[in-house]
């Protein structure tokens, strides 16, 4: 998971993917790692100036979406 | 391929080795990252002639979010001799600690990039979660960064 300060995104790879629901935590990437343990993670890009969240699989979104994704 | 804001592009295209078997959606999504003097690639594929053009005039580098993210990046890197940053594929003995295979079935590590692995792809930088990345990148821990060997489990390219 990046994050680029310049425009203030975050590309997830495939660690947050929109199959069609909306951008959510890939439960089938984990890899001997829990839902928690990934939230953790990535709960300190809320605290960033985050605009924009750039997905490999499915459209950009936005903040609200990422927030929703880690709750 | 649209501009997002200003030196940020989008753009999705059909993946090649998609097939309706697959849990993910056949088009994927590649974006550009242009700060006036560096053109950032991210997981490439089709890349509009616009960004290529622009890619000729900036210092271009692709960044792949993983290692199984390759798509068109080998052709970039041949035309355009861009340098590389990528999490590396897993080694044998990775895929053995980390899935449980046997070390037969394990040899030779995940194919992904075999060919950067094999000297074909000039610069390359591995980097992993917790690494500042000298292109105002930082990279965070995610669910994985690594893929299984080809035939244990499809991965999303």
């Amino acid at each position: 998971v990046l994050w680029i300060e310049s425009v203030g995104a975050v590309i997830p790879g495939d660690t947050l993917v929109d199959f069609g629901r909306g951008l959510e935590i890939n439960e089938w990437l984990r890899e001997a790692v829990t839902r928690e343990q990934v939230v953790e993670g990535l709960r300190p890009l809320l605290a960033l100036p985050l605009e924009v969240v750039l997905p490999a699989h499915g459209a950009p979104t936005d903040r609200a979406a990422l927030e929703r994704a880690l709750a | 391929v649209r501009e997002l804001q200003t030196g940020l592009w989008h753009w999705q295209a059909p993946h090649p080795d998609w097939t309706p078997d697959e849990r993910w959606p056949q088009k994927v999504s590649s974006y550009a990252i242009d700060d006036g003097a560096r053109l950032l690639l991210f997981d490439p594929l089709a890349v509009p002639s616009e960004i290529l053009e622009l890619a000729a005039d900036r210092e271009s580098v692709v960044v792949l979010t993983a290692p199984w993210h390759e798509r068109d990046t080998r052709s970039l890197v041949e035309r355009l001799g861009v340098p590389m940053f990528v999490p590396p594929p897993d080694t044998a003995d990775d895929l053995v600690r980390k899935f449980g295979i046997t070390p037969e079935r394990a040899a030779g590590g995940s194919p992904d990039l075999a060919w950067l692995l094999a000297g074909d792809g000039g610069e390359v930088h591995w980097y992993a979660a917790g690494d500042r990345l000298p292109i105002g990148i930082e990279a965070f821990p995610g669910g994985s960064t690594t893929t299984l060997c080809s035939g244990s489990r499809a991965s999303e390219r």
